[in-house]
């Protein structure tokens, strides 16, 4: 029986990773496309190789969340029924990110497993075996990444405003900043691979020395990009700045894909961590670490969704945006990768679309886009208040038929 | 596709008012025409030009009808949105005091006496010259919202303080033919009032469009 579930469950997670590759992906690398920054098959490769080794390296966090903060395993001893659960999530959340990718409804795959997660933990435990506490901050992280993400994302653009555009000389001030616009992506990203983590941890890097590396490394990455970009743009006037942004949004595009990946990883990865788990050890454990091999199998299943699907998504959402210039996509990259990491830093399990869709808002309520239409911002938080029980209802009624199959 | 992120983002709205003073740029020649023909005493060719001056306007309120309906509650735009449709609705104005101006000819064939003849041709030319410099100033404002650039806003001011020089001289010429058209002996009333109304209509083309630079002014304003 451990074998089948295990089986399914491998099957079902398959899917979920190859779905986050195939569709999210799009919402995070469409903007750089759109803006014309990297071309389709730069962001395909890029997509592909970044979000695998933000799943691989970075993705841990918010695994080990959804693995071990929603569900309090002391009221669900029975390793058997938490198998069968974990599996129903798995499939209900599988099931709904298949219907809303069919219906084209905006809702998030994290939010999806998150509900699911508590659905289960409700008809096999009752209320008290969901930690709400943990729940609930989870909850609040949805409402702030969005929030963190506009709010990042509006006062880079202020500031790329105020100090490049503005000046009269707006090629040689965006110079003067090109190293801060190149070096800040690399910062946040050396950063998280260092402090606290299993890298950081084996080098025997502390978070002090971490981040002085860090700002040593992004610094040195800044001042030869500054180097790049003087010797390669000749055109002082009229199109040099967004040229110069051009480039940088291959960093950002970079960062948004890295971030991407270490946060979404879980949403395929989770449950199935829990359940091999419980399959090699027999018990309901809650200290055993995440295996690598599996945060590999996630990552490389998303670069999979990424080159056999996500090229045509990101290929027909970029050539829809044409209002995002580079300036523009530079600040919602960098507002949408920040928020997406940091929070995968503090282990929240947050959308990256949603941040997105904050970090647009950010740059529209700055006067950077000819037109946003902040009404999307109450559908999007309709579809999240019903996706939760949609996908929480879902679980609770197939692990009732799994219990009576298999128990 | 599940795309929320799609749905953010809405067409600029000065996809319609280029579009809009792209209508006005084209009417340009064709007003002037319509007033030359109607001097030579050529009602047809007066006829044909006014029929395809209103069937402009008419194509000009559909744009104008677009870019309002694209326009609903919630949505965030690099300026002021009430500023945006007043703009609208004096650029639409400059539109139809154009067409108000071949209206009014249309109604009466008025002998127009030769000593107001070059005054008139004038106030027309200074009207065509404010029809012709709308395009510019939208474009280079839409250049503007893009860049943020100091330059781009030079290049709008510039546009507003052109169409404010023609608006002036407009003005200049229209003072004289209202003072010309009241203080001459022989013309019939009749007359009289087809050309003063005539002269204030054309003034207004050229004050509507006055006050759309005013308020594009207030749009680029930091």
């Amino acid at each position: 029986m451990y074998d089948v579930i295990l089986g399914i469950s491998f099957l079902a997670a398959i899917y979920m990773a190859w779905n986050i590759g195939a569709n999210d992906v799009a919402n995070a690398m469409a903007s750089a496309v759109g803006a014309k920054a990297i071309t389709l098959r730069q962001a395909v490769v890029i997509g592909g190789v970044l979000d695998f080794a933000g799943a691989v390296l970075l993705g841990s966090h918010v695994t080990t969340t959804i693995r071990k903060n929603i569900l309090d395993s002391s009221l669900i001893t029975d390793p058997q029924v938490m198998m069968l659960g974990l599996l129903a999530a798995l499939l209900a959340a599988a099931f709904w990110v298949f219907f809303a990718t069919w219906s084209q409804f905006p809702v998030s795959t994290t939010h999806s497993i998150v509900g699911a997660l508590i659905g289960f933990g409700i008809v096999a435990g009752g209320f008290g075996a969901v930690k709400w506490g943990p729940v609930a901050a989870i909850v609040v992280s949805w409402v702030l990444s969005p929030v963190f993400a506009g709010l990042l994302a509006y006062l880079t653009f202020v500031f790329i405003r105020a100090a490049v555009l503005r000046r009269p000389r707006a090629f040689l001030a965006a110079l003067r900043w090109s190293p801060l616009f190149a070096g800040l992506a690399v910062l946040v990203t050396t950063a998280s691979l260092l402090m606290e983590t299993p890298l950081g941890t084996r080098l025997g890097i502390g978070n002090r020395t971490g981040f002085i590396y860090a700002v040593g490394f992004s610094t040195l990455i800044g001042v030869v990009a500054r180097g790049w970009v003087s010797r390669t743009i000749r055109d002082l006037e009229g199109r040099g700045v967004e040229e110069m942004f051009r480039r940088f949004q291959v960093f950002t595009s970079c960062y948004v894909a890295f971030a991407h990946g270490a946060n979404d990883v879980a949403n395929a990865i989770g449950p199935v961590a829990g359940i091999y788990i419980i399959y090699t050890t027999h018990s309901v454990t809650q200290e055993a670490p995440v295996p690598i091999y599996l945060l590999l199998l996630g990552g490389f299943f998303i670069a999979l969704g990424v080159f056999t699907w996500g090229y045509r998504v990101i290929e027909t959402v970029g050539s829809k945006i044409t209002t995002l210039t580079n300036t523009r996509g530079y600040a919602v990259d960098f507002g949408t990768a920040t928020s997406v990491l940091v929070a995968s830093k503090l282990g929240l399990p947050v959308s990256t679309t949603h941040a997105a869709v904050g970090a647009v808002i950010g740059v529209g309520l700055g006067g950077g886009l000819a037109a946003v239409d902040f009404k999307v911002v109450w559908k999007i938080m309709i579809y999240w208040v019903v996706t939760l029980p949609l996908s929480a209802i879902p679980t609770m009624i197939i692990f009732k038929a799994l219990r009576m199959i298999f128990i | 596709m599940r795309s929320g992120f799609l749905s953010l983002f809405r067409r600029s709205p000065f996809d319609g008012l280029l579009k809009h003073a792209e209508v006005i740029r084209e009417v340009a020649p064709v007003f002037q025409l319509a007033i030359l023909a109607y001097l030579d005493g050529n009602f047809d060719d007066f006829e044909n030009y006014h029929n395809k001056v209103t069937i402009a306007e008419s194509q000009g309120d559909s744009v104008k009808r677009n870019i309002r309906g694209h326009l609903p509650h919630g949505i965030l735009l690099p300026m002021d949105k009430f500023q945006l449709l007043w703009y609208l609705r004096e650029q639409d104005k400059v539109l139809d005091a154009t067409q108000d101006s071949l209206h009014w000819l249309s109604y009466r064939k008025t002998d127009v006496p030769d000593e107001f003849v070059d005054d008139l041709l004038l106030m027309v030319e200074k009207v065509n010259d404010v029809l012709k410099s709308m395009y510019p100033m939208v474009a280079t404002a839409e250049a503007y919202f893009k860049s943020f650039s100091e330059l781009d806003r030079e290049s709008v001011k510039a546009a507003i303080h052109q169409i404010r020089d023609y608006e002036f001289q407009s003005d200049q010429v229209e003072r004289k033919l209202l003072s010309d058209a009241l203080s001459h002996g022989s013309l019939d009333p009749t007359s009289v009032f087809h050309l003063v109304r005539l002269v204030e209509v054309l003034g207004e083309v050229s004050n509507h469009a006055e006050n759309a630079g005013d308020m594009m002014r207030a749009m680029i304003s930091r």
